[in-house]
């Protein structure tokens, strides 16, 4: 007797459980769509000559191999490694030749890899300054954390 | 028993069927998670129009940030035109120095308008440009009116009532002062007759979409207090006022209070000056300086010139410095005004019985220098001083004070010496009596003014409120757009108008013969101003065969030129003396082509007695009969914009990306650059238009 009272006792929190979630999952967005970020990865390019190029290859391999949604935030610092007064393009000390530069980016389809959710952006900037210029390059990946 | 045993056996597996069924369904739905539950969310069009200048970056940035602070996933999507392809342009560069234009800001009823002493402020600018004038209208029924202006001085509102003053008591002699705060509120400070003394008030004039409202009235002090003025600190974010108090035996102090924020309390009632040696009245003010304050006045009979600092940290004045000023003999009309490079420059009225003249000295942050007469006549009074960045500009009235025909002269000061600049105010009615009031700023790099009441004859009273602004040189040149699709086009043999095309010479044929006419509204340079260079620009609408068209420009010699139209076609019209011949060379498609300077037709149509800036002008590129075949430009009817890509190999280069270093995860902040470089000689207009869109989190 007690162990059917048990029994269907199970059954019956089974049944309310189920409703609570089906209930719960009207909100499910809030818990589903968080934000999940990559390392920060950064990049120096050596002196770049005038009329000079550097291109940039940021790889986004995730640790969850699934196909998703990534956005990519980069900074471009010129000539001094993470110091904001060369901050491109509005550094206070960066001058207008500092900024004469071309500054082009793809997330580019034929080398990324739907199978394994892998990305590749490619960043090149040309330097159109008359003078060399050093590049230094932060990125990161912003994309949706699955979590169910 | 057995029956039993079924039906609870049944209900178990309807139970579990419908426990599997539901999660089934649950499973189904999670499925289709991203399609079901994934909302898109998007803000407002940001659509927003910026100036390149040739061979010149912008950096355009875009904030985007989510309302709850959470961060998203988001997407800027957005679009760049270049939207002022096409247009004919109109490029002037003009020198307007020694030319004022005078406007007629009230018209008195009652006779006579009084402005504040000179020492204190009767305009205002607010940051969006917006002047407002105050003065008493007097002696009626003395009331403190404020009218405002929204198209620099050109028209102004209705007079609006202040403050009622006492009538018993005349209105010349009520002294008031204005400032204006970061927020674009007005403080104002005026005294009143109370009884047989003199109170100060303030009253606060809240700004809101181009209008104020008018607060409620609050009493400064009571007894004898006289020459109320008012400045507000930006950078202590404070509002002094000061003024001065009859302590009684023949003694006169400076006082002051402030409040902490525009919007808060008067307090800190104080005299910044010591009580005993300085018997006698005192006009003074407190003016910005260093980060700070510094309250000066002076002692009219004595030359002695007195200052003290605000001490932001005891929160009161620091200790009186005593000048003397050995020149003035005695002291009229004092008005002060801080230059950005903290300069604080003074001019004064030195009087004595046979001679008034106006004398200039400067704080140069050690004391005082030796003064410079700048008057030039022997009766020269009421000098007012406002600023441009470290420039000193000076008002004052010439001549004779009272009753006899004169006008207001400018002069510009330079911290090394004075040099003459003109004289302003001419017309009906003659001017008579100009009392010049203290303006306060420069409006723009081409504009100053002074506000002042003029007589319409001598001895019948103060009948206008008077706004005179100047324009000093454009060094730039000014371009002016073709606006409305009617304002270009062409005649055809001298018998149709049509506004659809802009196109000049003759067909192949030789059969017809096209002028083309094209107008420009509102030109904002004045009368009688020296032209240095005038040109047309027009974009070519044809890859030309190579042929040379040639036509004559003309100017429509109207002074305000009226649209062309099917009766008032370009043939019809009569035209300017100057004229230039324009060879028309090799055109190609949507690039610009610059007419030869025609700056001698520009000079005539200026120079006309009754041409008024904001007046229209138009030209006419007549056929000279020598072509056999047409230059067609673009016309507004086909000028468009174009996306960036379409031109971006000859006009701009152009980088965009969502910067990681100033973007802000904890706040959901993101930010974009765009960064614009105009790489041809001319100035572009481009718009960005952007939305965002975001993964919303609700389903």
């Amino acid at each position: 007797m007690a162990y059917r009272q048990n029994f269907y006792g199970n059954i019956d929190n089974l049944v309310q459980r189920l409703q609570k979630l089906e209930f719960v999952s009207q909100k499910l967005g809030a818990d589903v769509i968080q934000v999940t970020s990559s390392n920060i990865s950064s990049a120096a390019s050596g002196s770049v000559s005038a009329g000079g190029k550097v291109i940039y290859t940021i790889t986004l391999t995730p640790s969850a191999q699934i196909l998703t949604i990534w956005d990519l935030l980069f900074s471009i610092f010129i000539d001094e490694d993470f110091d904001t007064d060369y901050l491109y393009p509005n550094g206070s000390s960066l001058s207008a030749g500092d900024k004469n530069l071309d500054l082009q980016f793809s997330v580019d389809w034929a080398l990324s890899d739907d199978s394994v959710g892998k990305r590749i952006a490619i960043i090149t900037i040309v330097n159109n300054d008359s003078s060399p210029h050093e590049y230094f390059l932060y990125s990161k990946w912003y994309g949706p954390k699955q979590t169910i | 028993m057995m029956r039993g045993t079924l039906d609870k056996n049944a209900n178990l597996f309807s139970k579990l069927k419908e426990v599997s069924e539901r999660l089934q369904k649950l499973e189904s739905v999670t499925q289709n998670i991203g399609a079901d539950i994934v909302g898109v969310s998007s803000s407002a069009l940001n659509s927003e129009d910026f100036v390149v200048e040739g061979n010149s970056e912008k950096i355009i940035t875009r904030n985007v940030s989510s309302t709850d602070n959470v961060l998203y996933l988001i997407r800027l999507l957005w679009s760049l035109e270049v939207i002022d392809k096409g247009n004919t342009k109109l490029a002037i560069n003009y020198e307007a120095n020694n030319i004022f234009e005078s406007k007629t800001v009230d018209t008195l009823v009652a006779g006579e308008a009084s402005f504040c002493y000179p020492i204190n402020h009767s305009s205002v600018e607010t940051s969006t440009g917006i002047i407002a004038v105050f003065w008493i209208d007097d002696p009626t029924a003395p009331s403190l009116y404020m009218s405002t202006s929204t198209d620099q001085g050109e028209t102004w509102s209705e007079g609006q009532l202040v403050a009622s003053l006492n009538p018993n008591y005349v209105g010349s002699m009520y002294r008031y002062d204005v400032a204006i705060d970061d927020n674009d509120n007005i403080h104002v400070v005026y005294n009143r007759l109370v009884s047989s003394d003199m109170y100060i008030y303030y009253k606060l004039l809240t700004y809101n979409a181009g209008s104020w409202t008018i607060g409620s009235e609050e009493t400064l002090d009571n007894g004898i207090s006289i020459w109320p003025s008012i400045c507000y600190s930006a950078t202590l974010n404070k509002l002094f006022a000061g003024w001065t108090k009859y302590t009684g035996s023949s003694e006169y102090q400076y006082k002051s209070k402030y409040k902490d924020s525009p919007s808060g309390s008067w307090t800190g009632e104080s005299f910044p000056g010591p009580t005993n040696g300085q018997k006698g009245l005192k006009t003074g003010r407190i003016v910005e300086y260093a980060g700070s304050v510094k309250a000066i006045w002076y002692f009219g009979y004595n030359s002695h010139v007195y200052t003290c600092d605000w001490n932001s940290s005891t929160q009161n004045w620091g200790s009186v410095v005593d000048s003397f000023w050995t020149s003035a003999t005695v002291i009229h009309n004092f008005s002060i005004v801080t230059l950005d490079n903290n300069e604080i420059h003074c001019l004064i009225q030195n009087t004595n019985e046979s001679s008034f003249l106006i004398e200039w000295r400067y704080f140069n942050g050690v004391g005082w220098t030796s003064s410079t007469n700048i008057s030039e006549g022997s009766k020269d009074g009421m000098p007012a001083l406002t600023k441009s960045g470290n420039t000193a500009i000076a008002f004052w009235s010439k001549s004779n004070l009272v009753d006899t025909a004169e006008s207001l002269i400018r002069k510009k000061i330079t911290n090394l010496g004075a040099s003459l600049a003109d004289i302003v105010d001419s017309g009906s009615p003659t001017p008579s009596r100009d009392t010049v009031s203290t303006p306060v700023n420069i409006v723009s790099e081409n504009f100053s003014f002074a506000t002042f009441a003029r007589e319409q004859s001598p001895g019948s009273g103060v009948d206008q409120v008077r706004f005179a602004r100047q324009y000093d040189s454009h060094a730039d040149d000014i371009e002016f757009d073709v606006l409305t699709n009617e304002d270009d086009g062409f005649e055809e043999d001298n018998t149709t108008w049509d506004d659809s095309e802009s196109k000049c010479g003759e067909d192949p044929a030789g059969t017809n013969s096209w002028d083309l006419g094209v107008r420009f509204q509102n030109i904002t340079i004045p009368q009688g101003a020296t032209i240095n260079t005038a040109y047309l620009k027009f974009y070519g609408n044809e890859n030309s065969s190579g042929k040379i068209i040639d036509v004559i420009v003309k100017g429509i010699k109207e002074t305000n030129a009226n649209a062309f139209s099917s009766s008032s076609r370009p043939s019809q019209r009569s035209k300017t003396t100057e004229v230039v011949n324009w060879s028309i060379a090799d055109r190609l498609i949507n690039v610009q082509q610059t007419s030869p300077d025609i700056t001698n037709i520009v000079q005539e149509i200026v120079s006309q007695a009754s041409w008024v800036s904001g007046n229209a002008m138009a030209f006419v590129l007549e056929d000279n009969g020598n072509s056999d075949e047409s230059a067609t430009f673009v016309d507004l009817d086909q000028a468009s914009s174009d996306s960036w890509y379409n031109v971006i190999n000859n006009k701009i280069s152009f980088n965009w990306f969502c910067d990681w270093a100033t973007s802000d995860d904890a706040n959901g902040i993101r930010i974009y650059y765009f960064i614009i470089n105009n790489l041809t000689a001319n100035q572009i207009t481009i718009r960005l238009r952007s939305k965002a869109y975001a993964l919303t989190q609700d389903i």
